[in-house]
């Protein structure tokens, strides 16, 4: 089937976008519930060497999120704040945690793509979700059936809890920014900020080589700040601890890895916050 | 005891069970170069995965996963065995690919870290030789929304003066819908009952044994009851928070939630 070397966990930010309706078969679990729940295309949670197996055959079991059946959410969760930056990882997280393996069906607030990928990334960490729906905004939830479902909600405490509950870090040695890696607006965005208020310990910024490649301007202003920005990896897979002992993140997804992965302790807080702290 | 879920990795295993009752990443939950458990939420923490058989509910997280799996198992610090009460993918693939012997549809809740354990991954069942199977039935009954739940007396055999549902021993080959059926009638003097569901076993373990519990949700038409002697209260419930806050006989809520969704 051919290759492409993206080396990005964030393919659909690149151009590999699979249609509505379109049979894949991905691993990488944000890269999964991003395809599954935001693009409408249709893949199971993959481990690395089945996805590997599948692009070599061409084919992929037909079972779990490739079914009609297997799509359907099995328990509404009704988010009762307005969520904005981080917010969207906290969602991810605690209802990941409450919601298991199951596939959830969000209600009362809207995102954008960015959003959404971060709540898919950190809603896949902490459970074990591959999809979930939105009402409003996501393709499929308009046809989600979820009449005589259980329903839980999410309020702004809980979303307090989980950041402090995820925090254990009380000084950071570095602003790390990924987990899924950034887009090229969130890496154009994240240059203006620092530009306009320089922080004082180093930003390292995750992104794909497509990304920072065609971005390199931003790149600039980044590293001449003290900050990196790496592409082919993430902040949970790079050995931070050769160099760090607390990281400070806005990414859910990060905070739950950083931890065991890379023995960091970790704040969980906004970027703007985090940038204001650090300035 | 036997119990038969389903195949996933053929091949035999036998050793002591490490069972996490959360939902486990082998990313970040476990050391790849020794097979420590480093997630504190399984409550076996620093406990090593080796020569164990690893029960947990199912796989969550990253889908490297797999490929730690097959690592620790290169490394000879990986499980002997896996049992799951439902298969990820991530997890199955590793297992199949490390040839760990695995098997599914267990359900989890029911092992104990430092059972004795003997797994057949090709006949997708294991074997607990220490611990003895009591088999019983259980029958939430439903009326209007809430269910009944009952304080069982001082005569009983076990679990006095805990809250339970209508429940009995499952004796010979009887049917357990029928014996659900029996033990309403003995013990509420309720009738007309309506059967709505059944629901896979549960497995509750009280020390060295293990009550599979089948449960029933049956309507009933009425809320009055005539207790016998097994039991000195009743109460209609809402299922959900207000069992949380009783003394109840193990996995009653789990019981309930088997048969309602």
């Amino acid at each position: 089937m051919g290759v492409h070397a993206s080396f990005s966990c964030t393919p659909y930010l690149i151009g590999v976008r699979p249609g509505l309706g379109e049979h894949v078969a991905w691993a990488e679990s944000n890269a999964v519930c991003f395809a599954n729940s935001v693009l409408g295309a249709r893949t199971n949670r993959e481990g690395g060497p089945s996805a590997l197996a599948a692009a070599i055959v061409g084919a992929t079991p037909e079972y779990g999120l490739h079914t009609d059946e297997g799509r359907k959410p099995t328990t509404v969760v009704r988010v009762t704040t307005k969520p904005r930056g981080l917010d969207f990882s906290l969602i991810g997280l605690v209802a990941g945690e409450r919601v298991g393996e199951g596939l959830p069906y969000f209600r009362g607030f809207r995102g954008t793509e960015e959003d959404l990928k971060w709540l898919g990334a950190a809603l896949a960490s902490s459970g074990s979700c591959g999809m979930f729906h939105l009402d409003g905004v996501t393709p499929e939830a308009r046809r989600a059936p979820t009449r005589g479902l259980p329903s839980m909600m999410i309020t702004r405490r809980d979303l307090v809890a989980a950041k402090r509950s995820y925090t254990d870090g009380d000084e950071a040695d570095v602003i790390a920014l990924g987990s899924p890696q950034l887009s090229e607006h969130e890496v154009r965005e994240i240059a203006h900020r620092v530009e306009r208020t320089p922080p004082r310990i180093p930003v390292w910024v995750f992104t794909s080589r497509t990304v920072r490649d065609a971005n390199l301007e931003a790149v600039g202003i980044i590293e001449r700040h003290g900050g990196r920005v790496l592409a082919d990896t993430c902040l949970e897979v790079t050995l931070l601890e050769h160099r760090f002992g607390t990281v400070a993140t806005p990414s859910g997804k990060g905070a739950y890895y950083l931890p065991s992965l890379c023995k960091q302790k970790v704040i969980l807080d906004d970027i703007d916050r985090l940038l204001e702290r650090y300035a | 005891m036997k119990i038969r879920g389903r195949r996933i990795v053929p091949g035999h295993a036998a050793g002591d069970v490490l069972a996490s009752p959360v939902p486990f990443s082998f990313v970040g939950g476990a050391d790849p170069a020794t097979g420590k458990i480093l997630d504190p939420s399984t409550g076996v923490a620093d406990e090593r995965l080796a020569g164990r058989i690893f029960a947990f509910p199912h796989g969550k997280g990253s889908t490297v996963g797999s490929y730690v799996i097959y690592g620790l198992a290169k490394r000879e610090v990986g499980p002997a065995g896996i049992v799951n009460a439902s298969a990820e993918g991530i997890v199955a693939v590793g297992a199949i690919l490390a040839g760990i012997p695995m098997v599914d549809r267990i359900d989890t809740a029911g092992l104990r870290t430092g059972d004795r354990i003997v797994l057949d991954g090709a006949r997708g069942t294991v074997e607990l030789p220490g611990v003895r199977a009591t088999p019983v039935v259980t029958a939430v009954l439903r009326n209007r929304g809430r269910i009944l739940i009952v304080r069982r007396s001082e005569k009983v055999g076990s679990f006095r003066g805990r809250w339970s549902a209508i429940s009995g021993h499952l004796e010979g080959r009887e049917d357990p819908k029928a014996r659900a059926v029996q033990e309403v009638r003995e013990e509420t003097a309720l009738r007309r009952l309506s059967f709505r569901a059944a629901g896979a076993p549960i497995l509750a373990r009280h020390d060295a044994t293990m009550y599979v519990v089948h449960p029933f949700l049956f309507d009933v038409p009425s809320r009055r009851v005539r207790l016998d002697w097994e039991n000195v209260e009743h109460r209609w419930v809402h299922p959900g928070e207000e069992l949380d806050r009783l003394q109840t006989v193990p996995r009653l809520k789990d019981v309930v939630a088997a048969v309602l969704r």
